[in-house]
């Protein structure tokens, strides 16, 4: 398997099509439901808690990291040439949790720190939001 | 809980088919998922015609490419017609432990007479393109940031829910290797386990890293198979080939996207409905049969059984408390760290074997009553039974 492999990318969908949006100018947005005051992730179009339509608000995307995996063997080209590296669940301050890769040193991440969302430039393919320290 | 099928004596398995598993080629899940009818059907001592109900795993539809129902396909294939229960189903590896349940529950209400359960599985190319889960991007919309974000495999979401209860509850590597060290214990006695050679804890701390924490030694094999079995009337198990295995008491419990799904699982719902459904405590069980797609799912469903308090697993289970001789016999073929992966089937076709006391070196003395575990996805599902020989 060539080492240039390409990392797969998002697929937007129809209610996910304000997040990628604003994820290409760099901007990380989250769920808002009017109706309730919660945030949410789903990427579905109406709020899991009350079921009224949500719409997308920004986010700083400052979150707390609740634990991580090292991956230190992957049998995808695109991935390879990133080990090892750190998947990362966050908690964000509004509330929802999101699994991500950390953009940064392995060795730097522990349970507890904060970390804050990025995203990488994908060209004309949707943006990746990563992980990378405060 | 006071269920009006408390403690009834309404359903028993009749028939366990085993096709041959692990490395074996040139067969597709369909093809091994009628092997393994045919196989349950000589086990149980029935005729294909004696079946009136099919009910399908969904992991057989992933590997198949087919755009409409796998049920349309396997009936075909199995020559079956004018069934009076058809379905394929799908909450991953809790789906085996529920086809059971709703399999009895179609037996005890008389919708059907004999139920036939299916997994199969054909995920190992004899020339690999690609890695096993490793090139996937599944989903859409939020789900597909898996696939970019180098989550790529179960591996990655156990070790970090291992990280998580080490740092919380102070767990250890080493305490993961005692579950692996005493699973292959048990596995070295299993003729239809893939991995037998004895290990130690070292040779557990040694294996190739694959998420950190989790080594190689943490991870289940992969295999090519199928599985499957008969559920019919306790009545009617009595009079066929095989001693019934009796399907006592069953719970589901699934959490869903709940955060703290991975420390505090589905097993402690679906394990307590079990218990009392067939109305015993848990220290009457005999043993144990967990999903263990890594040794830390054997340790967080044995804690959230209840077998110890949360947290205190590492310890709890250390010692050889698993293996062969110790008090508290679990996973007694090698379950899916050693032996074979055929999802939630591999719980249940050790628990067939042993409660009608046909394991032979493995065997253990008491085999009454055994706890069956099946959870699914990142821990979001999970069921259990409670099965029992006809004593
Ligand atoms: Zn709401």
């Amino acid at each position: 398997m060539a080492i240039d492999e390409k990392r797969p990318t998002p697929i937007r969908t129809d209610g996910t099509a304000d997040f990628f949006e604003a994820a290409k100018r760099g901007e990380f947005m989250l769920q808002h439901c009017r109706n309730c005051d919660q945030c949410s992730f789903t990427g579905y179009k109406y709020c899991p808690n009350c079921y009224a339509k949500t719409e997308w608000r920004h986010s700083d995307g400052i979150a707390t990291v609740k634990s991580f995996a090292i991956v230190t063997e992957s049998s995808h080209g695109g991935f390879k040439k990133l080990l090892p590296y750190a998947v990362t669940t966050a908690v964000l301050g509004e509330g929802p949790t999101l699994s991500l890769r950390y953009d940064g040193e392995v060795g730097n991440i522990a349970i507890g720190q904060n970390v804050k969302i990025a995203f990488e430039d994908n060209g004309p393919d949707e943006a990746t939001p990563v992980w990378v320290a405060l | 809980m006071t269920g009006a099928l408390q403690n009834q004596n309404i359903a028993a398995v009749a028939g366990l088919g085993m096709t041959d598993m692990g490395r074996v080629y040139g067969q597709s899940a369909m093809d091994f998922a009628v092997q393994a009818v045919a196989l349950a059907l000589d086990d149980a001592g029935l005729d294909k015609n004696d079946i009136d109900g099919l009910l399908i795993s969904g992991g057989l539809c992933s590997y198949l490419n087919m755009s409409d129902a796998v049920s349309m396909h396997l009936q075909k294939a199995l020559g079956m017609q004018d069934l009076k229960l058809v379905n394929e189903m799908n909450a991953y590896g809790a789906t085996a432990a529920s086809m059971l349940q709703y399999a009895a529950l179609s037996c005890a209400s008389g919708q059907t007479d004999a139920v036939v359960c299916v997994f199969a599985d054909a995920p190992l190319q004899e020339k690999p393109t690609a890695g096993y889960g490793t090139a996937i991007n599944v989903g859409t919309g939020i789900e597909s940031l898996n696939g970019p974000s180098g989550i790529l495999n179960a591996a990655t979401q156990f070790a970090m829910a291992a990280r998580q209860h080490m740092e919380q509850y102070g767990t250890t590597s080493e305490h993961l290797a005692e579950i692996a060290v005493s699973t292959r214990a048990w596995a070295s006695m299993n003729p239809l386990a893939q991995k037998r050679d004895p290990i130690t804890i070292a040779d557990h701390q040694s294996s190739r890293m694959i998420a950190d924490p989790l080594h190689l030694l943490d991870c289940c094999v992969v295999s090519n198979g199928g599985v499957a079995v008969i559920v019919t009337s306790l009545e009617r198990a009595r009079d066929l080939k095989q001693p019934p295995v009796r399907i006592l008491g069953w719970g589901q419990g699934h959490p869903g996207d709940r955060d703290d799904r991975m420390i505090h699982t589905g097993a402690r719902m679906s394990g307590l409905q079990a218990l009392q459904m067939a109305d015993v405590e848990l220290g009457d069980i005999d043993i144990r049969q967990i999903y263990d797609c890594f040794t830390y799912t054997t340790l967080v469903t044995l804690e959230d059984y209840g077998y110890c308090a949360k947290g205190e697993g590492g310890e709890a289970f250390s010692n050889g408390r698993l293996g062969p001789g110790g008090d508290l016999p679990t996973n007694t073929g090698g379950g899916q760290l050693s032996g074979y992966y055929m999802w939630g089937m591999t719980p249940i076709s050790e628990a067939i074997i042993q409660t009608r006391g046909q394991a032979r070196e493995r065997q253990v003395p008491k085999h009454d009553l055994t706890l069956v575990s099946g959870n699914g996805g990142a821990l979001q599902y999970h069921a259990s039974l409670v099965l029992g020989a006809d004593v």
